[in-house]
């Protein structure tokens, strides 16, 4: 979808901001609701039809995790969601796991926000056809017995976006990595780039959105997305 | 011999039958009272195996013993002599008391380490005024031995405590469970060091009272039976002082707590107003490369939120800079409250007139003083007003009038029985929505519009309370909306103490 043809709501308590980045989205084409709130928000999404929803985490009334806690229970399919958000309180596996594709930090400028968006509207197929020519700070090689058996306990998840995968190695939230998982029963194996996005060093997992896929794995990745159509964007694990 | 004979013969003073009739008794009655002597001494050897004199008091037993020995055989030589076996028995004699010299000498400093008669009573004043009360007690646990600090401990007198049970010094509910550690210890005889102690050791006084106490136990085996010696050591001093570290601790460590939310929350509410500032001048950057003209008014009007905003952003920063600097830097008074309350309505009521809306303030006579820092709980009771004006003012649903309440209470959970005094808030405004109360306290939360409040009020109120060891709470009932400021009377803690 182009960005211009998408239609975006914006959510947040801080009214200049709402003010900002809907001329912001207006100049790039989009169609642009906001609100002031979580409450606020529902009302739209139960009128409209919403493409991206842009939103704040903190906000009184209903807050940002919330507002999606609320979305997946909807009958509706849910939108496309990005965080912005100044607060830092919170926890990045729960938000990932509930379906949000992106955060992003605030102060946010506006080619960040576009690319963001832009990111977003992209379909996974398309997300994931560029590799990055970039070098890779880590290098993560590991084998499964199977991708059932890892499915079951829980050392391997795969989400619309990603994945949650147990791996021993000193990873870090932000890093760039090369993910290769081979499954043995099945014969097949992931080859991935994708950038950590949060780390539970207790239990020795990580979240990892993926960037880009071999082209050999890029099929069997999407039909299972298709079939087990998770919500979260990277699972809880 | 002979030569008493001689001597009696030279002065001549009594005829020779009486002469040798004394001298036959005397000689019996020596030999009988040597035999005698030393059967003494050596059933004290043998009923003392081991005691460090038992050689040479053995020695001098037999060397008594030959000594009776040959003014006997001199006794029985009048009618019969028996020269040889005298002689022989003299020689052992002699030989005894050689020994006897021998040990002796060798065991000098050993007799005269013994404590004569004043370092004992110097001894027994050592145990009499010990700092410990020391007590020994039987197999049964009658007491046999008291010292004074016992009896100044325990508040009984020597005659009370000795032959007594020592579970009578046990606090009632503990007295059963003690008799069977006793016997425990009996048979385990092992000795319990006073640091050994294992829980919370209680002992009982004679008018009732409780303290707390650190006990030793080391037992002490005789011939008669287990004695059991105990040093008990009244710690309440030492509990009250741990108790004390232990409550600065806790305000310590709820300090930091605090302190770590605050600075997230900051971030946050920093990082907001920074973001407008960049969308705002980065939008200004962005037209300016690519040339475009600016009308005056657009340059203006986003000027104007730059430097709104920022305002805004340093507000916030002033509000948190007050909050670190005030509190642990001034000390804190003994204060009375109905001073502090009549000050911060004092503070509000003309603003509260002018809006039509009632503040009066139930104060019960006899309060005790709260020790706190007067400026910081004023601040918070003027705090708690504004809420509650803002609340009631312009809000259709309300009605126009404010309380402050004060109640006071016993606080069973904080050591001590601490007394609290609560300070009530009470309003006729419209409430507190379910949503809004689990956040309230929350830094920067605000139900009020943006920029009427910056929502550091009630999280630095509950700061200042907690700093004060109290707390702050929006009370469960639904209406009136009611916050409660709980202060401890820390004065009544230290009451009957000895500081």
């Amino acid at each position: 979808m182009r960005m211009d043809e998408a239609c975006i709501l914006v959510v947040d308590d801080e009214l200049e901001l709402l003010e900002i980045f809907s001329a912001w989205l207006g100049r790039s084409g989009c169609r642009v609701y906001t609100a002031p709130n979580g409450a606020e928000a529902m009302k739209v999404l139960r009128a409209r039809k919403v493409d991206v929803l842009l939103s704040d985490i903190r906000m009184p009334i209903m807050d940002g995790v919330a507002l999606v806690r609320n979305l997946n229970l909807m009958e509706i399919p849910p939108p496309r969601t990005l965080f912005v958000t100044g607060y830092g309180n919170f926890s990045r596996r729960e938000i990932f796991g509930l379906g949000v594709e992106a955060l992003l930090e605030k102060p946010v400028s506006r080619p960040a926000l576009i690319e963001a968006l832009n990111l977003c509207l992209l379909d996974s197929e398309e997300k994931w056809l560029t590799p990055s020519t970039e070098p890779r700070l880590q290098s993560a090689t590991l084998t499964m017995e199977s991708l059932e058996k890892a499915t079951d306990e829980h050392s391997f998840a795969l989400g619309r976006g990603g994945c949650s995968v147990a791996c021993k190695l000193p990873l870090k939230e932000g890093m760039s990595i090369d993910l290769s998982i081979r499954f043995d029963r099945e014969g097949l194996s992931l080859e991935a780039q994708g950038t950590v996005v949060w780390i539970d060093a207790e239990q020795g997992k990580a979240g990892v959105v993926f960037d880009y896929l071999q082209p050999k794995c890029r099929q069997w990745v999407l039909a299972r997305i298709k079939t087990k159509n998770p919500r979260s964007f990277v699972p809880h694990g | 011999m002979f030569l008493l004979l001689g001597f009696f013969q030279v002065f001549g003073y009594l005829n020779g039958t009486a002469l040798l009739r004394l001298h036959l008794a005397s000689q019996s009655l020596i030999a009988l009272a040597c035999l005698l002597i030393s059967i003494v001494l050596l059933r004290i050897v043998r009923s003392r195996r081991g005691f460090r004199f038992n050689g040479v008091l053995f020695c001098l037993a037999a060397s008594i013993m030959a000594c009776g020995l040959t003014y006997g055989l001199e006794a029985i030589a009048q009618w019969r002599p028996l020269l040889w076996v005298s002689i022989v028995i003299e020689a052992a004699a002699a030989v005894a008391l050689i020994a006897v010299l021998v040990l002796l000498l060798r065991i000098t400093p050993d007799i005269l380490a013994v404590p004569h008669k004043l370092a004992d009573s110097r001894f027994r004043e050592l145990i009499e005024e010990a700092p410990d009360a020391i007590l020994q007690v039987d197999e049964r646990g009658t007491i046999v031995i008291a010292n004074r600090t016992a009896e100044r401990m325990f508040g009984y007198n020597r005659e009370e405590l000795l032959g007594s049970n020592v579970d009578q010094l046990v606090p009632q509910a503990n007295r059963a469970a003690h008799a069977g550690q006793r016997a425990g210890f009996q048979r385990s005889g092992v000795a319990i060091p006073m640091e050994k102690r294992v829980g919370n050791l209680h002992a009982l006084r004679k008018d009732g009272t409780e303290f707390p106490a650190e006990i030793g136990l080391s037992p002490v085996k005789t011939d008669a039976g287990l004695y059991v010696t105990a040093v008990v050591r009244d710690v309440t001093d030492r509990k009250r002082l741990e108790r004390e570290l232990e409550h600065e601790r806790e305000l310590r460590v709820q300090r930091i707590q605090v302190l770590a939310r605050l600075a997230a929350d900051l971030a946050h509410e920093i990082k907001n107003p920074l973001a407008i500032i960049h969308a705002r001048a980065s939008d200004l950057t962005e037209m300016a490369s690519q040339g475009m003209a600016m009308p005056a008014g657009v340059v203006q009007k986003t000027c104007d939120s730059i430097v709104k905003t920022t305002e805004r952003a340093i507000r916030v920063i002033r509000g948190v800079q007050a909050l670190a600097h005030e509190g642990p830097h001034d000390p804190m008074q003994k204060t009375d409250v109905r001073g502090l309350i009549d000050q911060a309505v004092e503070l509000s009521k003309t603003r509260f007139a002018t809006h039509g809306i009632a503040l009066d303030a139930v104060v019960p006579d006899g309060l005790p003083l709260v020790e706190c820092r007067e400026t910081q709980i004023e601040q918070v009771l003027v705090n708690l007003l504004n809420n509650s004006f803002d609340a009631i003012d312009g809000d259709e649903r309300s009605q126009p009038w404010v309380q402050v309440r004060v109640s006071t209470q016993p606080v069973s959970e904080l050591p001590g029985g601490v007394e609290a005094v609560h300070i009530d808030v009470l309003d006729g405004g419209p409430g507190v929505s379910p949503e809004s109360r689990a956040r309230l306290m929350e830094t920067f939360f605000s139900t009020k519009p943006k920029g009427a409040g910056i929502g550091i009020g009630l999280s630095v109120s509950r700061t200042i309370a907690e700093d004060h060891g109290g707390r702050l709470e929006l009370l469960d009932s639904e209406s009136p909306t009611c916050f409660r400021l709980t202060l401890p009377v820390l004065a009544r803690r230290t009451e009957g103490a000895s500081t």
